[in-house]
């Protein structure tokens, strides 16, 4: 437990030691004001809920995710400090999940510094906190898949580049399959039931439900199942690398 | 090396189907763990939902017929139609008897005909396209009921209407109403015998939609009431001898429900010999002593006065005056919340009385007002309606009131008997006006049933403190058109009284349904601000618009003179002219001006949230970052 605390101290001083982070934050924070206010129109709705806020999430994760995670392991690999790490006397899969939660972690405070949209909407009239709660925790864990998947591509490749773009494109196929004119154009190949499935496995379906504010056990089992799968790609790619 | 990349590339693909096939699995099997997060549990079914459709017997089917590809371009049905099927969905997940089949029916498809057939409204679109959002809930018999469309301004009472029909569709006998009245409901042929009764009476209309609706019987006695008998209406109940005033106290206390129209002067009674002008108390009807003994009164010979609520009437002399008596009630005045008065705007109320609950009644009964008065009603006596009741005496009688008076309540809960000592011996019967020689000399079976001496279940009573609101002179408009007669309700009235009769004869479970809470959270800061601007500058756009109306007539006018002029040579006339034209000009900057101030406000704070949010957020967070930065690099 300690050596995975070890490398989360180290990933998490990584992240904020770095002009970048903060660079990040100011992007990520301004472009979900600018989706909320000027794409989505919350001002001009006149209701009090996030829906606005939280529409764009799947889209802004796309970007902002990849270029979180691309760096995860292809960062350390290009610096050479990977073999150390992995001849340490750490096991892989601490490694693996200590880079994990830091990189969430980051997220996590991104997400974060968008209360005063929460406090905007407080002001502006009586939201119902149980579906704003609801939305954060969809967000949440919604990031976590993607930096997850971010990681087996951040493994796989030594180039920051083709980890961002294959998990980008990773990503937007969940997003894609459960996309009410992508399924409707698969109508007449596939059968519904396969249809069904792959909506199942979308993004949009699972973040929908959660957003609205019903916690359903399916929709956490997706984004726990897609993180746990995620991790353990990454995990059997390091194992292959190391042995190479 | 080359066998641990296909090691690991089998691997990989075994953690992609792996993910494919938790998730395929787990979502039938989970399907009913969810935590509703919403502040009122919109996504939860109830409990009354809950028992109802545990406790069915057989199996319902739930068609529900939604354009959700079609409704693209229609969000606020879109997202209604979604909300409608989350909420079915629940009903399915709830239990293995309900079945759901979703159809999505496309223009010209074989759905968009059945959905035709089963009769589903919707909304028109151009090219005789329809988007549907109905449902079809149907038994295994092949019983089929429908909700033709669901309006989205019924939302908070979706649950209810839902559960409605699957209770119906599933306890398909029709329920047995009884109905008791002195008062000659089914109307009075002409007797050109007798001077004095020589107008005769049509009957009730309301009774003709009863029938249709219910097994109904007319009951020409009350004691004793028929077992069978699952829904009392008691109309005008007046002198009600003691044993049936026990028989109607020992069939609310069996926990069946009733409705009770009492009236401290009904117009409509007006029995044998009795002069329609003079009414003292023989006109009025009274609680069952089983409420009166509970705390809930309706005071004798009082009705209500309420200038707010006033009906406009003109004399036959032109004259205009407002009847105090006469109450329209619109939605500021119902229940919102409950099922029967939600969706009712307008009621026609004449001479109502009204109820008052002791403190003992409060406490071990839930009382739910339904209609009640304005806030400035005033309390009067029933002997003001004497001689046709002159408006001038009922205005000067008048004196504004500080609260509402309930006219019509909901009563739930624990009751206990008014006849402790039990069945009072056989005494003289309310005889009942309508009833025929025959009938009178039949025998009726001894009751049997042992005496209750409190409830056994919760009772469910609705009371209204009138009669008169559903005859015809009060609800309908009668039109003789080329020999047909053609009936138009004229209010809510028979809404009213029907929705009523549809709650009390729903079972328990439907009735704990409550109306929910409602998906629209408005932004109340914008619109206290709107209100504000509109306080302040919509009085300066009248009159504003008011000055260039009055300019326009000027010009107008100077126009027209012009033209019959022909040429305009005046100077004087071609100076006015400008110099209105001018100030039209002007008035209207002006006009523009308070325009922009109206939208101004709201329009400012839009920009400030918008710039904090997006601007002053991320440019704190830089300055932290850079005050973070200059500190670690000092630190180095």
């Amino acid at each position: 437990m300690s050596v995975l605390k070890a490398i989360y101290k180290r990933e998490m001083g990584s992240y904020f030691g770095t002009p970048i982070a903060y660079v990040f934050m100011v992007i990520f924070v301004f472009l979900t004001g600018i989706f909320t206010f000027k794409i989505a129109g919350f001002y001009e709705n006149g209701q009090a809920d996030l829906r606005a806020f939280f529409f764009w999430h799947p889209w802004i994760y796309l970007f902002l995710a990849p270029s979180v995670s691309m760096r995860l392991w292809a960062e350390e690999r290009k610096s050479g400090t990977l073999e150390l790490l992995l001849s340490l006397p750490v096991k892989p899969s601490t490694a693996v999940i200590a880079k994990f939660l830091a990189a969430w972690t980051f997220i996590a405070v991104n997400l974060l510094l968008t209360f005063p949209l929460v406090l905007t909407v407080m002001y502006l009239g009586d939201p119902d906190m149980g579906v704003i709660l609801a939305g954060y925790m969809g967000s949440f864990f919604m990031a976590g898949a993607y930096i997850a998947i971010g990681s087996s591509f951040s493994a796989a490749s030594k180039n920051q580049i083709v980890s961002f773009i294959m998990t980008v494109v990773s990503c937007l196929s969940l997003i894609l399959i459960g996309y009410t004119p992508f399924i409707k154009f698969f109508s007449g190949v596939f059968p519904d039931f396969i249809l069904e499935q792959m909506r199942n496995l979308s993004f949009i379906a699972h973040f929908d439900s959660i957003q609205k504010g019903v916690l359903d056990l399916r929709d956490l089992i997706f984004f726990a199942s897609l993180i746990a799968c995620g991790l353990y790609a990454s995990l059997v790619i390091l194992e292959e690398k190391k042995s190479e | 090396m080359k066998p641990i990349q296909t090691r690991s590339f089998i691997g990989l693909i075994a953690i992609v189907i792996l993910f494919i096939v938790i998730n395929a699995v787990s979502a039938p099997i989970f399907r009913i763990f969810r935590l509703d997060l919403t502040q009122e549990h919109i996504y939860s079914l109830s409990d009354g939902t809950k028992t109802l459709v545990k406790n069915l017997a057989e199996p319902v089917k739930l068609k529900y017929y939604f354009s959700a590809t079609d409704s693209n371009d229609y969000p606020v049905l879109k997202n209604y139609g979604e909300r409608v099927q989350d909420l079915l969905s629940g009903y399915a997940r709830l239990s293995k008897q309900i079945e759901l089949e979703i159809v999505d029916p496309r223009p010209d498809s074989e759905e968009a005909e059945w959905a035709e057939k089963y009769g589903l409204s919707g909304i028109q679109l151009p090219g005789g396209f329809v988007l549907y959002c109905g449902l079809v809930v149907a038994n295994e018999t092949g019983k089929e009921e429908t909700i033709a469309f669901f309006d989205p301004k019924r939302e908070e009472f979706l649950e209810y209407d839902i559960s409605r029909l699957i209770s119906s569709v599933s306890n398909p006998n029709k329920i047995k109403v009884g109905i008791y009245s002195p008062l000659p409901l089914e109307g009075v042929m002409k007797n050109p015998y007798m001077r004095q009764q020589t107008e005769g009476s049509d009957p009730w209309y309301f009774l003709n939609e009863l029938k249709q609706l219910y097994d109904m019987e007319i009951l020409r006695e009350l004691s004793p009431i028929p077992p069978e008998i699952n829904l009392l209406i008691l109309i005008h109940p007046k002198q009600l001898s003691e044993t049936d005033q026990y028989a109607v106290d020992q069939y609310i206390l069996s926990g069946k429900s009733a409705l009770i129209l009492v009236d401290p002067f009904c117009e409509g009674d007006a029995s044998e010999g009795q002069n329609p002008m003079m009414m003292g108390g023989a006109r009025d009807s009274e609680l069952p002593p089983t409420f009166t003994k509970a705390g809930i009164e309706m005071p004798k010979g009082k009705i209500i006065l309420d200038r707010d609520l006033a009906t406009q009437v003109q004399t036959q002399n032109g004259e205009v005056f407002n009847y105090y008596v006469w109450l329209n009630l619109t939605s500021a005045q119902t229940n919102k919340s409950d099922a029967i008065t939600g969706k009712l705007e307008s009621l026609h109320i004449p001479y109502s009385g009204f109820f008052m609950m002791k403190d003992q009644a409060k406490k071990d009964l839930v009382i739910e007002p339904l209609l009640s008065s304005s806030s400035t009603a005033s309390i009067g006596d029933s002997s003001l309606l004497l001689f046709g009741g002159s408006p001038e005496r009922i205005t000067q009688s008048y004196s504004p009131g500080i609260e509402k008076l309930p006219i019509a309540v909901r009563v739930t809960g624990k009751l206990k008997t008014a006849f402790p000592a039990g069945k009072p011996k056989a005494g003289e019967k309310t005889e009942n006006p309508g009833l025929k020689e025959e009938e009178k000399n039949k025998t009726q079976p001894e009751d049997t049933s042992p005496h209750l001496s409190e409830s056994m279940k919760p009772v469910h009573v609705v009371l209204v403190a009138d009669v008169d609101f559903i005859s015809n002179r009060f609800s309908l408009n009668v039109a003789n058109f080329m020999g047909n007669v053609l009936i138009n309700p004229i209010n809510d009235n028979l809404n009213f009284f029907f929705n009523s009769l549809e709650s009390l004869s729903g079972s328990a479970s439907l009735n704990a349904i409550r109306s929910r809470g409602k998906f629209a959270r408005p932004f109340t800061r914008v619109k206290e601000i709107e209100k504000h601007a509109e306080s302040r500058w919509l009085e300066e756009e009248k009159s504003l618009n008011q000055r260039v109306e009055e300019i326009n007539t000027r010009i107008q006018a100077i126009m027209q003179q012009q033209d019959a002029n022909k040429a305009l040579t005046d100077t004087a006339i071609v100076d006015e002219l400008q110099k209105f034209r001018n100030e039209k000009a002007e008035t209207q900057k002006k006009l523009r001006t308070v325009r922009k101030n109206l939208r101004q406000e709201k329009e400012e704070l839009g920009t400030q949230l918008f710039l904090i949010n997006t601007f002053l957020v991320p440019f704190l967070i830089l300055l932290y970052g850079l005050r973070v930065m200059i500190l670690r690099g000092r630190h180095v």
